[in-house]
Protein backbone atom coordinates (compact mmCIF):
# COMPACT_ATOMS: atom_id res chain seq x y z
CA UNK A 1 0.00 0.00 0.00
CA UNK A 2 1.44 3.30 -0.18
CA UNK A 3 0.21 4.11 3.06
CA UNK A 4 3.73 3.04 3.72
CA UNK A 5 5.80 6.61 2.90
CA UNK A 6 2.45 8.47 4.89
CA UNK A 7 3.82 6.10 7.87
CA UNK A 8 6.49 6.78 7.81
CA UNK A 9 6.72 10.64 7.43
CA UNK A 10 4.52 10.92 9.99
CA UNK A 11 5.90 8.63 12.39
CA UNK A 12 8.42 11.85 12.91
CA UNK A 13 5.22 14.10 13.49
CA UNK A 14 4.38 11.41 16.40
CA UNK A 15 7.75 12.06 18.18
CA UNK A 16 7.20 15.76 18.32
CA UNK A 17 3.72 15.38 20.08
CA UNK A 18 1.65 15.92 16.79
CA UNK A 19 -0.15 13.11 16.67
CA UNK A 20 -3.30 13.29 14.59
CA UNK A 21 -2.12 15.94 12.42
CA UNK A 22 -0.93 14.19 9.51
CA UNK A 23 -1.65 11.07 9.88
CA UNK A 24 -4.71 9.24 8.65
CA UNK A 25 -6.85 7.04 11.38
CA UNK A 26 -4.45 4.23 10.04
CA UNK A 27 -1.89 5.27 12.16
CA UNK A 28 -1.14 3.98 15.96
CA UNK A 29 1.13 5.23 18.29
CA UNK A 30 3.60 2.75 19.77
CA UNK A 31 3.19 1.68 23.44
CA UNK A 32 5.62 1.16 26.46
CA UNK A 33 5.94 -2.68 27.26
CA UNK A 34 7.89 -4.26 29.48
CA UNK A 35 9.31 -7.12 28.27
CA UNK A 36 11.45 -10.07 30.13
CA UNK A 37 15.13 -8.82 29.87
CA UNK A 38 16.33 -11.66 31.10
CA UNK A 39 17.68 -13.87 29.05
CA UNK A 40 15.72 -17.66 28.59
CA UNK A 41 15.27 -20.40 26.59
CA UNK A 42 12.09 -22.15 25.60
CA UNK A 43 12.00 -25.77 24.59
CA UNK A 44 9.29 -27.83 23.61
CA UNK A 45 9.17 -31.69 24.29
CA UNK A 46 6.58 -33.50 22.07
CA UNK A 47 6.01 -36.97 21.04
CA UNK A 48 2.98 -38.77 19.13
CA UNK A 49 -0.03 -37.93 20.40
CA UNK A 50 -0.85 -41.70 21.58
CA UNK A 51 2.43 -41.16 23.82
CA UNK A 52 2.55 -40.68 26.74
CA UNK A 53 5.49 -38.70 28.72
CA UNK A 54 6.81 -40.55 32.30
CA UNK A 55 6.42 -37.42 34.45
CA UNK A 56 8.52 -38.07 37.39
CA UNK A 57 11.21 -39.22 35.30
CA UNK A 58 11.04 -35.66 33.34
CA UNK A 59 10.89 -34.28 36.83
CA UNK A 60 13.81 -35.87 37.87
CA UNK A 61 15.79 -34.56 34.82
CA UNK A 62 14.50 -31.28 35.25
CA UNK A 63 15.75 -31.63 39.39
CA UNK A 64 19.30 -32.77 38.02
CA UNK A 65 19.78 -29.77 35.36
CA UNK A 66 18.60 -27.09 37.99
CA UNK A 67 21.15 -28.39 40.36
CA UNK A 68 23.42 -31.33 40.85
CA UNK A 69 22.90 -31.21 44.89
CA UNK A 70 19.13 -32.48 46.29
CA UNK A 71 17.11 -29.74 44.37
CA UNK A 72 13.55 -29.38 45.99
CA UNK A 73 10.58 -28.63 43.97
CA UNK A 74 9.90 -24.89 43.96
CA UNK A 75 5.96 -24.15 45.39
CA UNK A 76 3.57 -22.82 42.11
CA UNK A 77 2.33 -19.93 44.29
CA UNK A 78 6.19 -18.80 44.51
CA UNK A 79 6.61 -18.56 41.10
CA UNK A 80 5.09 -14.91 40.20
CA UNK A 81 7.06 -13.29 43.02
CA UNK A 82 10.40 -14.60 41.47
CA UNK A 83 9.41 -13.62 37.73
CA UNK A 84 9.14 -10.35 38.82
CA UNK A 85 12.44 -10.44 40.71
CA UNK A 86 14.38 -11.90 37.96
CA UNK A 87 13.36 -9.86 35.11
CA UNK A 88 10.76 -12.42 33.58
CA UNK A 89 7.95 -9.98 32.76
CA UNK A 90 5.71 -9.91 30.02
CA UNK A 91 3.41 -6.43 31.05
CA UNK A 92 1.55 -8.27 33.84
CA UNK A 93 2.20 -11.66 33.50
CA UNK A 94 5.22 -13.43 33.81
CA UNK A 95 7.26 -15.64 31.04
CA UNK A 96 4.67 -19.02 31.74
CA UNK A 97 2.76 -20.13 34.57
CA UNK A 98 4.34 -23.52 35.02
CA UNK A 99 3.18 -26.69 36.69
CA UNK A 100 6.22 -27.20 38.47
CA UNK A 101 9.56 -25.22 38.58
CA UNK A 102 13.14 -25.58 39.96
CA UNK A 103 15.34 -23.07 41.48
CA UNK A 104 19.28 -23.96 41.41
CA UNK A 105 22.50 -22.68 41.99
CA UNK A 106 22.89 -21.10 38.19
CA UNK A 107 19.64 -22.46 36.50
CA UNK A 108 15.77 -21.90 37.24
CA UNK A 109 13.83 -24.38 34.85
CA UNK A 110 10.17 -24.21 34.48
CA UNK A 111 7.99 -26.98 32.93
CA UNK A 112 4.23 -26.79 31.78
CA UNK A 113 2.26 -29.77 30.46
CA UNK A 114 0.55 -29.28 27.39
CA UNK A 115 -0.87 -32.89 27.14
CA UNK A 116 0.33 -35.70 28.53
CA UNK A 117 3.10 -35.95 24.99
CA UNK A 118 3.38 -32.29 24.95
CA UNK A 119 5.41 -30.01 27.90
CA UNK A 120 7.19 -27.09 27.67
CA UNK A 121 10.33 -25.81 29.53
CA UNK A 122 11.57 -22.66 29.87
CA UNK A 123 14.81 -21.91 31.19
CA UNK A 124 17.21 -19.54 32.44
CA UNK A 125 19.92 -18.24 34.51
CA UNK A 126 19.34 -17.14 38.61
CA UNK A 127 20.49 -13.71 39.63
CA UNK A 128 21.24 -12.71 35.40
CA UNK A 129 23.22 -9.32 35.99
CA UNK A 130 21.89 -7.05 33.60
CA UNK A 131 24.87 -7.45 31.45
CA UNK A 132 23.61 -8.14 27.68
CA UNK A 133 26.29 -10.80 27.31
CA UNK A 134 24.05 -13.12 29.31
CA UNK A 135 21.62 -13.66 26.43
CA UNK A 136 25.36 -14.77 24.74
CA UNK A 137 26.52 -16.93 27.73
CA UNK A 138 23.10 -18.77 28.00
CA UNK A 139 23.33 -19.92 24.96
CA UNK A 140 27.05 -20.77 24.97
CA UNK A 141 26.15 -22.66 27.89
CA UNK A 142 22.58 -24.41 27.86
CA UNK A 143 24.83 -25.83 24.85
CA UNK A 144 26.12 -28.36 27.25
CA UNK A 145 23.04 -29.81 28.15
CA UNK A 146 20.75 -28.66 25.57
CA UNK A 147 22.30 -30.99 22.70
CA UNK A 148 21.88 -34.10 24.59
CA UNK A 149 18.68 -33.29 25.82
CA UNK A 150 16.79 -34.90 22.40
CA UNK A 151 18.38 -38.19 23.59
CA UNK A 152 17.75 -37.78 27.27
CA UNK A 153 13.97 -37.02 26.24
CA UNK A 154 14.06 -40.77 24.33
CA UNK A 155 13.92 -42.22 28.25
CA UNK A 156 11.11 -39.53 29.61
CA UNK A 157 8.29 -42.03 27.86
CA UNK A 158 6.13 -44.21 29.46
CA UNK A 159 4.88 -46.11 26.11
CA UNK A 160 6.88 -49.40 26.98
CA UNK A 161 9.05 -49.28 23.33
CA UNK A 162 9.19 -45.59 21.81
CA UNK A 163 10.00 -46.07 18.33
CA UNK A 164 11.51 -43.52 16.73
CA UNK A 165 13.39 -40.44 18.98
CA UNK A 166 11.18 -37.94 20.94
CA UNK A 167 11.12 -34.98 18.92
CA UNK A 168 12.11 -31.23 20.48
CA UNK A 169 10.00 -29.64 18.21
CA UNK A 170 10.52 -26.48 19.12
CA UNK A 171 14.05 -24.54 20.81
CA UNK A 172 13.71 -20.99 21.13
CA UNK A 173 15.83 -18.58 22.93
CA UNK A 174 14.20 -15.06 23.79
CA UNK A 175 17.07 -14.13 21.62
CA UNK A 176 18.00 -14.32 17.66
CA UNK A 177 21.10 -15.66 17.07
CA UNK A 178 22.30 -14.73 13.34
CA UNK A 179 25.70 -16.20 12.06
CA UNK A 180 27.88 -13.72 10.66
CA UNK A 181 27.62 -12.35 7.06
CA UNK A 182 29.68 -14.92 4.49
CA UNK A 183 33.35 -14.03 3.95
CA UNK A 184 32.25 -13.22 0.15
CA UNK A 185 30.11 -10.25 1.79
CA UNK A 186 32.95 -9.29 3.35
CA UNK A 187 35.37 -9.45 0.84
CA UNK A 188 32.93 -7.46 -1.36
CA UNK A 189 32.39 -4.91 1.79
CA UNK A 190 33.69 -1.03 1.13
CA UNK A 191 36.04 -0.86 4.25
CA UNK A 192 37.89 -3.78 2.36
CA UNK A 193 37.87 -2.42 -0.62
CA UNK A 194 39.03 1.09 0.51
CA UNK A 195 42.02 -0.27 2.64
CA UNK A 196 43.27 -2.05 -0.45
CA UNK A 197 42.88 1.28 -2.46
CA UNK A 198 44.65 2.84 0.45
CA UNK A 199 48.26 0.34 0.04
CA UNK A 200 47.85 0.50 -3.88
CA UNK A 201 48.00 4.20 -3.82
CA UNK A 202 51.14 4.07 -1.10
CA UNK A 203 52.71 1.65 -3.59
CA UNK A 204 52.20 3.47 -6.50
CA UNK A 205 53.92 6.43 -4.76
CA UNK A 206 56.87 4.16 -3.59
CA UNK A 207 57.46 3.27 -7.24
CA UNK A 208 56.77 6.24 -9.13
CA UNK A 209 59.46 7.35 -6.98
CA UNK A 210 61.78 5.12 -8.12
CA UNK A 211 60.86 5.27 -11.92
CA UNK A 212 63.18 7.34 -13.01
CA UNK A 213 66.10 5.64 -12.10
CA UNK A 214 65.26 2.47 -14.06
CA UNK A 215 66.44 3.07 -17.98
CA UNK A 216 63.87 0.81 -19.43
CA UNK A 217 60.87 2.65 -18.81
CA UNK A 218 58.12 0.46 -20.40
CA UNK A 219 59.54 -2.34 -18.30
CA UNK A 220 59.98 -0.62 -14.95
CA UNK A 221 56.32 0.62 -15.94
CA UNK A 222 54.91 -2.48 -16.35
CA UNK A 223 56.72 -3.64 -12.99
CA UNK A 224 55.13 -0.87 -11.63
CA UNK A 225 51.24 -2.14 -13.06
CA UNK A 226 51.80 -5.76 -12.20
CA UNK A 227 52.67 -5.26 -8.48
CA UNK A 228 50.30 -2.49 -7.87
CA UNK A 229 47.32 -4.92 -9.13
CA UNK A 230 49.03 -7.90 -6.90
CA UNK A 231 49.80 -5.70 -3.66
CA UNK A 232 46.00 -4.50 -4.15
CA UNK A 233 44.39 -7.85 -4.54
CA UNK A 234 46.44 -9.72 -1.78
CA UNK A 235 45.58 -6.79 0.72
CA UNK A 236 41.89 -6.99 -0.21
CA UNK A 237 42.11 -10.58 0.23
CA UNK A 238 43.93 -10.59 3.55
CA UNK A 239 42.48 -7.57 4.93
CA UNK A 240 39.02 -9.17 4.13
CA UNK A 241 40.63 -12.62 5.70
CA UNK A 242 41.22 -10.62 8.76
CA UNK A 243 37.88 -8.80 9.22
CA UNK A 244 35.91 -11.74 8.49
CA UNK A 245 37.60 -13.82 10.98
CA UNK A 246 39.42 -11.45 13.46
CA UNK A 247 37.63 -8.13 13.83
CA UNK A 248 34.09 -9.14 13.05
CA UNK A 249 32.05 -10.46 15.92
CA UNK A 250 31.55 -14.39 15.21
CA UNK A 251 27.57 -14.20 16.17
CA UNK A 252 25.56 -11.01 16.20
CA UNK A 253 22.74 -10.99 18.61
CA UNK A 254 19.58 -9.36 19.34
CA UNK A 255 16.83 -9.64 21.08
CA UNK A 256 14.20 -11.33 19.13
CA UNK A 257 10.85 -10.93 20.81
CA UNK A 258 11.78 -6.61 21.03
CA UNK A 259 12.40 -7.16 17.04
CA UNK A 260 9.11 -8.42 16.49
CA UNK B 1 0.79 -27.45 12.27
CA UNK B 2 1.82 -29.68 9.57
CA UNK B 3 0.59 -27.72 6.26
CA UNK B 4 2.89 -24.47 7.14
CA UNK B 5 6.54 -25.28 7.04
CA UNK B 6 7.60 -21.86 8.09
CA UNK B 7 6.72 -18.40 9.95
CA UNK B 8 7.18 -16.86 6.03
CA UNK B 9 5.17 -19.16 4.76
CA UNK B 10 2.45 -18.66 7.28
CA UNK B 11 2.69 -15.38 7.48
CA UNK B 12 2.41 -14.55 3.35
CA UNK B 13 -0.68 -16.67 3.17
CA UNK B 14 -2.23 -15.76 5.93
CA UNK B 15 -1.79 -11.86 4.79
CA UNK B 16 -2.79 -12.88 0.87
CA UNK B 17 -6.42 -14.34 2.42
CA UNK B 18 -6.68 -11.32 4.81
CA UNK B 19 -6.30 -8.98 2.07
CA UNK B 20 -8.95 -10.92 -0.14
CA UNK B 21 -11.38 -11.67 3.05
CA UNK B 22 -10.70 -7.79 4.33
CA UNK B 23 -10.18 -5.45 1.58
CA UNK B 24 -13.13 -4.16 0.16
CA UNK B 25 -14.56 -4.08 3.53
CA UNK B 26 -12.28 -1.27 4.90
CA UNK B 27 -8.60 -0.18 5.28
CA UNK B 28 -5.85 -2.87 5.87
CA UNK B 29 -2.06 -3.07 5.69
CA UNK B 30 0.12 -5.65 6.14
CA UNK B 31 3.75 -4.76 8.23
CA UNK B 32 2.65 -1.79 9.53
CA UNK B 33 5.36 0.36 10.77
CA UNK B 34 5.18 2.75 13.84
CA UNK B 35 7.45 4.44 16.68
CA UNK B 36 10.82 4.39 15.27
CA UNK B 37 14.25 3.72 17.06
CA UNK B 38 14.99 1.59 19.92
CA UNK B 39 10.77 1.71 20.32
CA UNK B 40 10.16 0.31 16.21
CA UNK B 41 7.24 -1.56 15.94
CA UNK B 42 5.89 -3.83 13.62
CA UNK B 43 2.31 -4.68 13.14
CA UNK B 44 1.62 -7.48 11.45
CA UNK B 45 -1.80 -6.54 9.86
CA UNK B 46 -4.13 -3.82 10.48
CA UNK B 47 -7.84 -3.99 9.45
CA UNK B 48 -10.23 -0.85 10.22
CA UNK B 49 -13.40 -1.61 8.70
CA UNK B 50 -15.67 0.56 6.97
CA UNK B 51 -18.50 2.25 9.45
CA UNK B 52 -21.48 0.29 9.30
CA UNK B 53 -24.80 2.54 10.68
CA UNK B 54 -24.89 2.16 14.49
CA UNK B 55 -21.84 0.38 14.56
CA UNK B 56 -18.91 0.84 16.65
CA UNK B 57 -15.98 1.14 15.16
CA UNK B 58 -12.43 -0.51 16.61
CA UNK B 59 -9.09 -0.93 15.21
CA UNK B 60 -8.17 -4.19 14.81
CA UNK B 61 -4.56 -5.22 15.14
CA UNK B 62 -3.71 -8.80 14.42
CA UNK B 63 -0.67 -10.81 15.20
CA UNK B 64 0.43 -13.79 13.46
CA UNK B 65 2.07 -15.70 15.14
CA UNK B 66 3.98 -19.49 13.74
CA UNK B 67 4.47 -22.22 16.19
CA UNK B 68 6.45 -24.93 15.48
CA UNK B 69 5.33 -26.73 18.60
CA UNK B 70 1.40 -27.92 18.53
CA UNK B 71 1.00 -25.48 21.44
CA UNK B 72 1.85 -21.75 21.05
CA UNK B 73 4.76 -21.34 23.73
CA UNK B 74 3.32 -19.01 27.24
CA UNK B 75 5.97 -16.76 26.53
CA UNK B 76 4.89 -16.38 23.48
CA UNK B 77 1.28 -15.90 24.03
CA UNK B 78 2.44 -13.04 26.79
CA UNK B 79 4.77 -11.29 25.01
CA UNK B 80 2.36 -10.19 22.91
CA UNK B 81 -0.76 -10.01 25.54
CA UNK B 82 2.06 -7.47 26.80
CA UNK B 83 2.43 -5.70 23.76
CA UNK B 84 -1.41 -5.33 22.55
CA UNK B 85 -2.29 -3.71 26.13
CA UNK B 86 0.71 -1.41 25.69
CA UNK B 87 -0.57 -0.75 22.24
CA UNK B 88 -4.02 -0.65 23.47
CA UNK B 89 -3.09 2.17 26.38
CA UNK B 90 -0.94 4.37 23.96
CA UNK B 91 -4.35 4.21 21.43
CA UNK B 92 -7.09 4.80 23.78
CA UNK B 93 -8.80 6.54 20.92
CA UNK B 94 -8.83 4.06 18.42
CA UNK B 95 -10.51 1.50 20.47
CA UNK B 96 -8.14 -1.18 19.51
CA UNK B 97 -8.77 -4.66 19.36
CA UNK B 98 -6.59 -7.39 19.15
CA UNK B 99 -6.57 -10.93 17.01
CA UNK B 100 -3.63 -13.35 17.58
CA UNK B 101 -3.67 -16.13 15.14
CA UNK B 102 -1.40 -18.79 15.13
CA UNK B 103 -1.24 -22.40 13.48
CA UNK B 104 -0.71 -23.59 17.08
CA UNK B 105 -3.41 -24.07 19.89
CA UNK B 106 -3.72 -21.51 22.41
CA UNK B 107 -3.31 -22.93 26.20
CA UNK B 108 -6.88 -22.42 28.04
CA UNK B 109 -6.00 -19.05 29.47
CA UNK B 110 -8.36 -16.46 30.94
CA UNK B 111 -7.59 -13.51 28.02
CA UNK B 112 -9.32 -9.55 27.98
CA UNK B 113 -12.07 -9.09 26.60
CA UNK B 114 -10.61 -7.33 23.88
CA UNK B 115 -8.54 -10.28 22.72
CA UNK B 116 -9.65 -12.69 20.30
CA UNK B 117 -7.42 -16.03 19.16
CA UNK B 118 -7.50 -17.54 15.98
CA UNK B 119 -5.56 -20.54 16.47
CA UNK B 120 -5.08 -24.08 14.83
CA UNK B 121 -5.05 -22.64 11.45
CA UNK B 122 -3.95 -25.50 9.67
CA UNK B 123 -4.11 -24.30 5.96
CA UNK B 124 -5.47 -21.39 3.84
CA UNK B 125 -9.02 -22.86 3.12
CA UNK B 126 -8.98 -23.13 7.43
CA UNK B 127 -8.10 -19.90 7.60
CA UNK B 128 -10.10 -18.16 4.89
CA UNK B 129 -13.21 -19.88 6.77
CA UNK B 130 -11.87 -18.29 10.01
CA UNK B 131 -11.27 -15.03 9.13
CA UNK B 132 -14.61 -14.90 7.16
CA UNK B 133 -16.80 -16.73 10.29
CA UNK B 134 -14.74 -13.83 12.43
CA UNK B 135 -15.64 -10.98 10.20
CA UNK B 136 -19.22 -12.09 10.09
CA UNK B 137 -19.50 -12.23 14.09
CA UNK B 138 -17.01 -9.30 14.76
CA UNK B 139 -19.36 -7.20 11.99
CA UNK B 140 -22.30 -8.55 12.03
CA UNK B 141 -23.86 -5.64 9.34
CA UNK B 142 -22.05 -7.65 6.68
CA UNK B 143 -22.96 -10.73 6.12
CA UNK B 144 -26.38 -10.00 4.94
CA UNK B 145 -23.97 -8.63 1.65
Amino acid sequence: MTDRDTTNASSNNEAAGDIHAVDGPNLLRPGNVTLPLAPYLFVSVTGDPDWKIDRMRLHKYLASVASSQDPVAEKRDDWVGFAQKENLMAGDYPLTYPDEWFRGGKWWITASWKSNWEVHLHIGFVNTPGSPHSHIELAVQSGKWLSKLSSKARSWWKTPVVQGGAKIANYETGILLTPRQTFSKTFKSKETASTAVGVALSCLFFLGRHYHESRNLSYAFGIFIASSILIAAATIFVSALFRHFIALPRLKWSIAQLQD
Amino acid sequence: MANYKNPIEFENSLIEIADSVLKNRGETQSHQKIGEGANLWELDYVFIPKKAEGMSSHTYVFEFKYSSSPTLADSILFTQLARFSALEKANSRNALRFVLVTNGKVSNFTLPITVTVLDEIRDSTDWRKKITDWLGKEVPAWTQW
